[in-house]
Parts: C-alpha cells; structure tokens; sequence
C-alpha cells in the first residue's frame, strides 16, 4: 500500500488503468477489446463500486454506445470509469446506510422483513428485480427456519471488507 | 513835540527821576566818598580850624540876616512887643523906623546924593545898632522868632539863598582836588545821562507823535468809512424804496393781467359747462332709450327665467319620483343582498371546512408518496448492494488469481 502511494498520481493511474483492463479483459469473451453493453454494471461492480442501475445507465451514456444491446470498446470504457475511481463515485454503501434501508421497508420495526414483503418491495419497488434475481436473493438472504429476512444479522455477511477489495484500499 | 501834552511831559520827568533814583541806590559803592557827601549833606562837619571860623562867620551873618528881616514886622506893632524889647531896643527900633520912612522918601523923590549916602549912612549904623542888641540877648531873638509871624518877602528868597551859599562854601572847603575831580566826571556823567535820557525822551515823543498821528489818522479814515456807510446806507434805503415801488407797480401788473387771464378763463368754462351741460342732457336722453331696451330684455328674461324654473321644478318632481322608486327598489335589493350575504357566510364556512379536508387529504397523499419515495430508495439502495455483493462474489476469483475461492461462487 505504502508502495503505491509513493508512485504519485501517473503511477495510480496507470495501476488503475491496468486494474480496470484486468476487469475489462474478464468480461471481454471475444478477446477484441469489447464488451456487451450489459456487462458494463457487471465489470463496475467488479471493480468495488456500488451504483445502482440509472447510474450505470449514465456511465453507458458517456460511454457513447451506437446502438442499444451492442458493445462498448475498451477505448470509451478506460477513460470514463477511471475518472469514476478517481472521484471515488459509487463507494461501497455503508453498513448504516443498509440498516436504516432495510427498517425503511420494516414497516413494523420488528426486525426482520417476511419473504412476501421483501419480494413484493424488491419486485415491484426501485429498480426491480426479475425473477432470477429475486430467486438467487431469496436463496442466500432468508434464514431457512422463519423464512424471513432477520436484516440485522443478514447485512453483516453482504458488507464487503473494503480493505481488501480494490480500488478502495488505495 | 514842544506841543505835547503835559501829562506826557510829566511822565517823562518821572521817569527821569527814577532813573537817578535807581542809579544812587543799587550803586552807592561805586560812587566815590566825596560824591556821597555832596549828595548827603548833614554829613558834613568842619573839621578845621579855619574853616570853623569862616563857618561862624557865615552863620551869624544868617542870624543877622533873619533879624533884620524880622525888624520891619516888630515896628508895624511896637507897643506889643515893647515891654518884650526893652526901652534901649525900642529907642533904637523907633530911630530906625525914622530913618527908613526918610530914605524912602529920599529914594521916591530925587535929591542929592550927598543926603542921601549921608542917611544911608546913619541907617547901616542904627541897624548895626540894633543887631549888637539883639545878638546881646540871644533869648529875645529866639522868642521874637517864634512870636513874630513874617509873610513871605523877597527877604527870605535872599536868606535861602544865602544858606544855600554858606553848604556850598563848606562843601568846597572840604573837597579836596581828587574828590573835585571825581565830582566833576560824575557830574559828566550825571549830565551825558540826562543827555541820553532827554534823546530817549525825546524818541519817545517822536514815536508818541507818530502814533498820535497814526490814531489821528486811522480816526479820519474811520469817520470818512462812516460817512461811506451813511451814504450808502441812505442808498439803500432809497434803493429800496424805488425797489419796493417797483414790486409793487410788477405786482399790480401782474395782478391785473391775471385777473384778466382767469375772466377769460372764467368765461370758457362757463361756455365749457354750458357744452357739457347740453352733451350730458343728450346723454341722458340717449341713456334713458337705451334702459327702456334693457328694461324690455330683462323683463323678457325675467320670464324666461321663470318658465326654466317651472320646467325645472316640473322635471325635479320627476326625478324625485324616479329617485323613490329606485330608492324603493335599492332598498328591496338591500335586504336581498343581506340574506345572500349570510348564505354566502355559511357556504365560506362550509368551503372552509371542504378546504381543511383537502389540504388533510393532500397531505396524508404526500405522506404517502414520502413513504413511496423512502421505500423505493431504499430498494434501490438494497437492489443496487446486492448486485455489487453479487457481482464481487462470482468474479472476485476471476480478479484475484491463486487468492482463494469467493463465498459467492462457493454458494452458487
């Protein structure tokens, strides 16, 4: 860590530039320097930010993507989402944050959200889940006894450890 | 100046003596002694034998001199004297007496000179006579002295004289040649100052003449400016006269022409006020027409005026019934209008309370979209957590080569 901060700010952003390429590269299955457009918040995400879809709709924007559900080359991707991590956009959603989220939709204050509630709020609220989504939520977040959402104990396993998460630890 | 008045002259001689005067006193040490003795003469004494005896001499012949003087008084009255003088001396006065009596007569009647000297010669001795007498008895002469009173006669003109003779014998008797000589020079002296002083005095009268001449003269300049201004004051009063006459007959003039000036005056507004009188009656009439006119039009006026006033009262009594009716119907509309009014308060009311209603119902829909907006936020917020959760969990692997497998991808 001390390393890289004594590379000054051409140093960081090279790393950074190679780290996104890294990412880019994951996702990049034709091996030409493209990617799908709905990959984009996959790649993001990748690289520890948190938006949610519109913002992720914005970052394809700037992108300057020709047509809708094509690809975006490497060359618009590096200078916009470097620029992301430079202004440190998108940081990971605080533990607090999360909590008074989730009492937001705990109507009741009881603790915990039914299975029902939170697939109704997460399906038909916000940016909704499809059915997948949902799905794959459902299977890690409810707890298999009461088969509800006991949130104060669930957002403790869904905190990312920052430190050890790039680019955040930089 | 030989002519000039005495009192002058007598100043003059004044001041003379003064003059000596001052000289004497404030010089005394400068005059010599011998001057000092000719001046005071009771200093003076014999001091010489010889001159003692020339100075007896002198003085007896005073003595003698005073008697025989007194002779011719005491033989006007002998009887009363005679018991005084004593038989001898009147013998001898009487003798006398005769004696003189003959040589007046000799001397007023021309005879010879022989009987004559012959008389004269019997009367020196009978004087002598009577001197040897009298000079016996010194005490007679005294007492004759004071006794007898004798008038003033040339007699005594003589005996001063002779007095005077004897101080000035003992005066030479006792000068000595300087003191002679110094009197002389001081006599000089004396003199050229009485000299000086008859100059001074007679500049004096010189200038007193011119000034006496000067007056005189500024006198008759004066009297001849007097009589200048009499004369021309007789002028002036003439003058005057002739003036004032003059005025006078300008006045007259004057006086004459203005009456004559203000007659004719007179005359022309008279005949001015005859004109304006004529004028003013033609006025008159004229004006009289034209009022009659004025009149007509104002009595014509007059009843126009008065029609107007008639159609105005007829068309205010209109109005005025218009106005009731309308006042009427505003009245009616009045009472209307308060009814409306309080149906309009109710329905305020009740809009009122719809309004609270509303703004409740509003207020629980922005709550309501305030817990919407919450919620949504908060899904995306959960959506947007799971998704990176996710993603970081099935590509973490993929990332980070040899660091170990991800819970997510264990999980899936």
């Amino acid at each position: 860590m001390a390393e890289k901060e004594e590379k000054g700010e051409d140093g960081l952003v090279a790393e950074i530039e190679k780290k996104i390429t890294e990412a880019f590269e994951v996702f990049d299955r034709e091996s030409n320097k493209t990617v799908d457009v709905r990959e984009i918040g996959c790649i993001v995400r990748s690289l520890g930010c948190f938006p949610n879809e519109a913002e992720v709709q914005e970052l394809i924007e700037k992108m300057e993507v020709e047509e809708p559900g094509g690809f975006v080359h490497l060359e618009k991707f590096l200078p916009v989402v470097t620029k992301v991590l430079l202004d440190r956009r998108f940081r990971p959603i605080p533990e607090d944050v999360i909590l008074h989220a989730f009492e937001a939709l705990d109507e009741n204050k009881r603790g915990y959200i039914t299975k029902e509630d939170l697939v109704k709020y997460l399906t038909e609220e916000g940016e909704p889940f499809n059915q997948e989504e949902m799905e794959d939520m459902l299977a890690i977040a409810l707890d298999p006894e009461t088969d509800t959402l006991l949130y104060r104990d669930y957002r403790k396993k869904l905190v990312v450890d920052e430190t050890k998460t790039f680019p955040y630890n930089v | 100046m030989a002519t000039g008045d005495p009192a002058a002259l007598q100043a003059s001689l004044l001041e003379q003596r003064t003059l000596v005067k001052s000289m004497a006193t404030p010089g005394r040490a400068g005059i010599p002694l011998g001057v000092m003795k000719v001046l005071d003469p009771r200093q003076l004494k014999p001091d010489i034998t010889e001159t003692e005896r020339i100075l007896t001499v002198l003085d007896e012949t005073i003595v003698k001199l005073e008697i025989t003087r007194l002779i011719p008084r005491v033989i006007g009255s002998l009887e009363r004297y005679a018991r005084m003088l004593g038989p001898e001396i009147t013998s001898s006065l009487l003798e006398h007496h005769k004696l003189s009596v003959e040589i007046q007569q000799l001397l007023t009647s021309p005879g010879d000179e022989e009987s004559k000297r012959a008389v004269e010669q019997h009367l020196k001795c009978s004087l002598r006579n009577i001197l040897r007498l009298f000079l016996a008895n010194p005490l007679l002469y005294y007492g004759l002295k004071h006794e007898v009173r004798v008038r003033e006669s040339p007699a005594d003109v003589f005996i001063k004289a002779f007095m005077e003779f004897r101080d000035f014998t003992l005066e030479r008797l006792l000068t000595s040649p300087d003191e002679e000589k110094e009197k002389i020079q001081f006599m000089k002296d004396i003199s050229l100052q009485v000299e000086k002083n008859t100059e001074t005095i007679s500049a004096l009268q010189e200038e007193l003449a011119a000034v006496i001449q000067t007056r005189d003269e500024e006198l008759k300049r004066k009297d001849k400016m007097i009589e200048n201004l009499k004369t021309s004051m007789e002028d002036l009063a003439k003058d005057c006269e002739a003036e004032i006459q003059h005025i006078m007959e300008e006045g007259e003039n004057q006086q004459k022409e203005d009456e004559k000036a203000s007659k004719y005056r007179c005359a022309r507004l008279k005949q001015e006020v005859q004109l304006l009188g004529a004028r003013f009656n033609a006025l008159v009439l004229e004006h009289r027409a034209s009022e009659l006119v004025l009149r007509k039009e104002k009595c014509k006026a007059e009843r126009e005026i008065q029609e107007w006033v008639q159609k105005y009262d007829i068309d205010m009594r209109e109005k005025q019934a218009t106005y009731d009716e309308l006042q009427a119907v505003y009245n009616d509309e009045k009472d209307q209008l308060a009814l409306l009014m309080e149906k309009h308060a109710l329905l305020l009311q009740e809009y009122a309370e719809i309004e609270e209603e509303r703004r409740m119902l509003k207020e629980k829909e922005e709550e309501a979209a305030r817990i919407e907006a919450r919620r949504n936020d908060a899904a995306t917020c959960i959506q947007a957590f799971w998704k990176g959760y996710l993603v970081r969990s099935i590509y973490k692997s993929k990332l980070k080569k040899g660091k170990g497998k991800g819970r997510g991808k264990g999980k899936k």
